[in-house]
């Protein structure tokens, strides 16, 4: 289950809306709440970085984050959450976006059980108002969890471009469009052409070939036998590197392309990306 | 930094059973007249040859190849490898060729052979004449070892710490001999050096790398003056060599096509020459 975000509240949210049902709308809508009134703050999103956050590239600006802290900033919200955002709500649809509020906030494990005891007594009050007004502040609040991305990168490959190193399996699936997650699922087929994610122990060998430093990475998945050839210049550190090798084997966390799988097993594939992911 | 010196301190740490898996030119540097590792927290220390198996053979390979992707010269690798091997021994021979099991021979870095060429290390660590021969070896007093404690090859040949020796173990001492002869010479009496390189051939000849023999001599024969003695005898030397041995055209023309090389540079191509013989006639 995702993180109980402001992208997911807001994706929720646009679903119930009679206007401003588009993620990016919804968006607006939600942040001039935060400048309601006040002409303290005042806050310009582009298109593209609601774009981020909506997907979770790319979380809200600290200034944003501190700025929902603000005593005259709370007031603001609740005052406008009835008056701009209620009327736009589909009726019929309140309760079932409250019910599903209700499952991200027990499935998400990040949340103390006291401050979900505390948002799921709003969510089950009858006050929408309020319990909008409060989760949309919860929310503000609670930095993007960092779910299913590199704490640690370690190779990328020259065909992946990225201009820093944050959300890379975010951005990879907007370059190469969705991945297999191998370890969420029981996939034991790989296809040709196909991007997968695995976590996986490899061994790891420096090969030299035609006049290039490579680094051979060899997994083993279910019955077949992954081979990959890293340039080792596309280590991020090559003192990592030589670590790695000299220990021989190591669990990584890699997105990979199926380049062709032979008759005995043996599976070519391109890494894009090798590292560690946050736990 | 002297590549030469570099491999022979890649040398003695190997055989004093340091193994430095980031080893690379910036994680060295020197300390009074000595090489260090400035950056070692990382080195990992067995007990050679006790402690000698495939998997410590697979961590010094894989620390000299981690030195070798920070060099950017055929020049410079082989001058790492000229000081490598020399101080080495047999054990740092194993080594350097390993590194074919990985694609990285002279054949392959100068585009002369692109194929993988396959050495078995398989067996070799745990054989005791491979520990013995370590074992002899790191007990040589390595500083004598030099020109100017032992000024001539005659008396370098009778010398205890060479008499002492075994055969193996003499071959490579000799070849250390020579090639710190070699380095004092070219700076000081390069007028010796075909003599010196003469000598090499013939000791490879003892050993039965026909290809280094026919190399150094080629050489030898190209360096010396015409009509000089030294001239004469090798290719007196040459001819019965040729007469004798099969040395296969293909591989002559590899040799002679690069007989112009430094020595040093030469040598690495030769030693590649013998030891992968069969499979590049293949």
């Amino acid at each position: 289950m995702p993180q109980f975000n402001i992208s997911v509240f807001i994706k929720k949210l646009s679903e119930c809306l009679n206007e401003h049902s588009t993620q990016s709308a919804a968006f607006n809508l939600l942040f001039n709440l935060i400048t309601y009134n006040t002409d303290i703050y005042e806050f310009d999103f582009p298109d593209k970085k609601i774009s981020n956050v909506m997907n979770g590239i790319e979380d809200i600006p600290e200034k944003v984050r501190n700025a929902s802290n603000d005593p005259n900033v709370i007031k603001a919200i609740k005052e406008s959450m009835p008056k701009v955002v209620i009327p736009l709500l589909r009726k019929p649809l309140i309760d079932d976006l409250m019910y599903t509020y209700g499952e991200l906030i027990q499935a998400d494990s990040s949340i103390s059980p006291k401050t979900k005891e505390r948002l799921l007594t709003l969510i089950n009050s009858d006050d929408t108002c309020e319990t909008l007004a409060e989760l949309f502040l919860y929310v503000l609040n609670i930095p993007f969890k960092k779910h299913d991305e590199f704490r640690e990168l370690y190779y990328c490959s020259s065909a992946f471009t990225h201009d820093n190193k944050n959300n890379l399996l975010s951005v990879f699936k907007q370059q190469y469009g969705n991945f297999i997650d191998l370890d969420k699922g029981s996939n034991k087929e790989l296809e040709v052409d196909k991007a997968y994610k695995i976590t996986m122990n490899c061994s790891m060998e420096s090969v030299f070939v035609r006049g290039s430093y490579m680094t051979n990475i060899t997994f083993k998945y279910y019955d077949k036998e992954c081979t990959a050839s890293t340039s080792c210049a596309n280590w991020i550190s090559q003192s990592e590197l030589d670590n790695f090798l000299n220990a021989g084997n190591k669990t990584f966390t890699m997105v990979f392309k199926v380049l062709n799988v032979c008759d005995d097993n043996i599976c070519q594939v391109h890494i894009y990306l090798i590292g560690e992911l946050y736990k | 930094m002297n590549m030469y010196a570099i491999g022979e301190f890649a040398a003695e740490t190997m055989l004093n059973g340091k193994i430095q898996p980031d080893f690379k030119m910036d994680n060295l540097g020197i300390n009074g007249s000595r090489i260090v590792f400035v950056d070692s927290p990382e080195v990992f220390s067995c007990c050679i040859p006790d402690e000698l198996d495939n998997e410590v053979l697979r961590k010094i390979t894989e620390s000299i190849f981690s030195l070798l992707r920070s060099l950017h010269s055929y020049k410079d690798i082989s001058s790492f490898r000229v000081g490598f091997t020399s101080r080495g021994g047999l054990l740092a021979d194993i080594i350097w060729n390993n590194l074919a099991n990985k694609g990285f021979s002279s054949l392959s870095y100068k585009g002369i052979y692109n194929d993988k060429l396959l050495y078995d290390t398989s067996n070799m660590p745990s054989t005791i004449t491979l520990k013995e021969c370590i074992s002899e070896w790191k007990l040589i007093p390595f500083d004598i070892i030099n020109i100017g404690n032992i000024p001539s090859l005659q008396a370098y040949l009778s010398s205890k710490v060479r008499t002492t020796r075994t055969q193996l173990s003499a071959y490579y001492l000799d070849f250390l001999y020579y090639i710190r002869s070699f380095i004092v010479l070219k700076q000081h009496c390069p007028e010796q050096i075909p003599i010196l390189i003469l000598n090499m051939g013939l000791l490879s000849h003892q050993f039965g790398k026909t290809y280094s023999t026919f190399g150094l001599l080629s050489k030898c024969a190209e360096i010396s003056r015409p009509n000089h003695d030294i001239n004469k005898v090798c290719a007196e030397k040459l001819h019965i060599l040729k007469q004798t041995e099969n040395i296969v055209p293909k591989l002559e023309n590899i040799i002679l096509n690069n007989i112009d090389q430094d020595l040093f540079e030469y040598l690495w191509l030769l030693n590649d020459l013998d030891t992968f013989e069969k499979q590049l006639l293949l």
